[in-house]
């Protein structure tokens, strides 16, 4: 039960200079009684009273006469449930009236709140799609020649996964597969690839056509065809854009605008930096599902049977007990990946495929030899055996520079490489 | 206190005639001149939070001056944009008033800041509003010229028109028309009024002069 009866408010009346007056309002037995601060008094009784609710808060009640020519309003909050305790019933049915309002109300504008966020937040979310989508569609009407530009940026970064190997033998089964796929490819590029000295199985493509290709993947793999299944999964990274795509939903709000209003500078060196900042080669989900496929599409173009990477895949699979393997190593789960490629090389119409005709066993005898020279390098003092005028620099240097009398001795530490011995 | 509003509407200023012991409170700034009998103070208008409330809030000053005199005298307050002015008279009564509209009162009047709520701030007329309460004469100024109208059901007010309005009217945002005509045909969205009480609009928008002068530049 509330005990306060007096609450400040005001009075709107024609007898008033102005229309208003401030005043006190008290809840008396029958009426509501309003001593304006002029003197004057209104009083309006219980039983006239029509109650309304509105005002810049929204909770300053308006008590009104039938003809409406006074209203006395009050927005303390306490004023109505004054107002329900002391009006003895009266008011009771435009009391619950007023509640109802009040909570209809405050429903309507949660509601309109609520409904005003989710509108707000399509739109932001939408136009951040849109503005993406145009980014993306903005990469892909981009010319060939900036895929070789971002590629040749980007070539720094593959320095830290090992030395190119340039021995002919080696390296020839590789390009002459890429030689042969090439003219399959849905998209031509100035395809080439190289053999980088790690023992990793795996394999890495740069926009514009520059593939790597681990020693490790030329190791493992048992046909030539096995290794050009990884080399056209590869290709189809190049073909289908996978890195420009990829840079572009990386790409900022600046860059986005740049690309869409044809400066592509600032894109090629956002490319460059994530290649050197961060493994490019791992791309989403969707994007090595549908490089398995296009290098499905690729490899029957050439003749060349699409199932055999399959074989390399699930052989190094089983031997890595489950681990999937590197080159395998992403998003979609190994089993899906390999299922996916015998489903689409089922809806190939069958065909006699050509061997490809390289020099394989040649490749893994040049690659044992390599092994062989890397498992035992030969000894810095072997050097020494060499005859005089082919003595490496740092061993004669100082010689050169001592004194006459000095005796030059050689450098214990020295590294194979060093010592001249190109591996 | 005499004060005369002179030069409407474009132009108008308050020429103040205080006799000895008055006072009067005037937004800071808004004195163009005055008789060397006047003494100025100037303090923080609600102390050091509430003047700061007031300046990045209200787009009021932080101070607030007092001007008065011993003897007799006389001071000018202007506005610093072209538009008319207006005088409450209030009764133990309340006005808001939009930011940037205050210009004087009397010593019994009391300034708040007050939240406006976020139908006002979507509506265009800011999410804080001058909150001026009590006994005594209030001085407010608008842009372009200045009316007043008395609402008993529902009006309507296009964006940065309104000035000043009593607590008993509700504000709420809606459109000027159907999705089309609110999207093109220059209105966007209005200010919908709802009595009963008083309002006090401006001919002129700020919007609208730089939107203008805007169109205007290239």
């Amino acid at each position: 039960m509330l005990t306060q009866t007096e609450f400040e408010g005001g009075v709107f009346h024609p007898s008033i200079d102005g229309g208003r007056i401030g005043a006190r309002i008290e809840i008396a037995a029958t009426e509501l009684v309003a001593r304006a601060i002029d003197g004057q008094v209104f009083r309006l009784p219980f039983s006239q009273m029509r109650l309304e609710e509105g005002g810049a808060s929204g909770r300053m009640i308006f008590c009104r006469n039938p003809d409406r020519t006074l209203t006395i309003f009050c927005e303390h909050r306490q004023f109505l449930p004054a107002l329900a305790d002391f009006s003895g019933g009266v008011l009771t049915e435009q009391l619950e009236r007023l509640r109802s309002d009040r909570f209809a109300n405050r429903r309507g504008c949660l509601l309109s709140a609520i409904s005003t966020l989710c509108i707000l937040t399509g739109v932001l979310v939408g136009a951040y799609w849109l503005f993406f989508w145009l980014v993306a569609a903005a990469v892909s009407a981009l010319p060939t020649e900036v895929d070789q530009e971002i590629g040749e940026a980007a070539l720094p970064s593959v320095e830290r996964f090992g030395d190119e190997i340039d021995e002919r033998a080696i390296a020839q089964p590789a390009e002459a597969i890429v030689s042969r796929l090439a003219p399959h490819a849905p998209l031509q590029f100035p395809f080439s690839v190289s053999v980088l000295d790690s023992l990793e199985e795996n394999a890495l493509a740069l926009p514009g056509g520059r593939l790597f290709v681990w020693r490790g993947m030329l190791e493992e793999a048992q046909s030539p065809e096995e290794l050009a299944g990884v080399l056209a999964h590869e290709m189809a990274h190049v073909t289908q854009r996978h890195s420009l795509h990829r840079i572009g939903r990386s790409i900022g709000f600046v860059v986005g605008f740049q690309l869409l209003i044809g400066d592509f500078a600032g894109l090629v060196a956002l490319a460059a930096e994530l290649h050197n900042h961060t493994a490019m080669a791992s791309f989403s989900r969707e994007q090595e599902l549908e490089a398995d496929l296009v290098a499905c599409d690729i490899l029957y173009a050439a003749g060349i049977d699409p199932l055999a990477v399959t074989k390399l895949a699930e052989r190094i699979h089983g031997r890595q007990g489950g681990r999937v393997p590197d080159w395998f190593d992403d998003h979609p789960d190994f089993p899906t990946r390999i299922a996916a490629i015998k489903a689409r090389v089922a809806t190939f119409p069958p065909k006699q495929f050509v061997p490809l005709t390289v020099e394989w066993d040649e490749m893994k005898r040049a690659l044992a030899a390599f092994d062989a020279r890397a498992a035992n390098p030969p000894r810095a003092d072997a050097a020494e055996e060499k005859p005089a005028d082919e003595k490496p620099a740092d061993v004669e240097a100082p010689a050169e520079n001592a004194a006459p009398d000095a005796t030059p001795e050689p450098n214990p530490e020295a590294k194979p490489d060093a010592a001249g011995d190109a591996r | 206190m005499d004060v005369e509003i002179r030069n409407r509407p474009a132009f108008t200023n308050l020429l103040v005639k205080l006799n000895a012991g008055e006072k009067i409170l005037v937004e800071a700034s808004a004195m163009a001149s005055m008789s060397s009998s006047i003494d100025m103070t100037t303090r923080l208008n609600g102390g050091f939070f509430g003047g700061i409330a007031r300046k990045y809030l209200g787009s009021e000053s932080m101070f607030i001056n007092e001007f008065t005199t011993l003897s007799q005298g006389e001071l000018v307050l202007t506005q610093a944009y072209p538009g008319d002015m207006a005088c409450l008279d209030l009764k133990g009564t309340t006005m808001y008033l939009q930011p940037g509209a205050f210009i004087a009162c009397e010593p019994t009047v009391s300034l708040s800041l007050g939240w406006a709520g976020f139908s006002s701030f979507v509506g265009g007329e800011g999410m804080f509003r001058l909150k001026v309460s009590g006994v005594g004469r209030c001085w407010f100024g608008a842009y372009g010229g200045m009316f007043e109208r008395e609402i008993v059901g529902e009006y309507t007010v296009d964006s940065g028109h309104l000035v000043a309005y009593e607590p008993s009217i509700q504000l709420s945002v809606g459109m000027s028309g159907g999705i089309f005509s609110t999207m093109f045909g220059g209105e966007g969205l209005v200010t919908k009024v709802k009595g009963p009480g008083k309002i006090y609009m401006q001919s002129r928008s700020f919007d609208g002069l730089a939107a203008w002068t805007n169109a205007h530049l290239w």
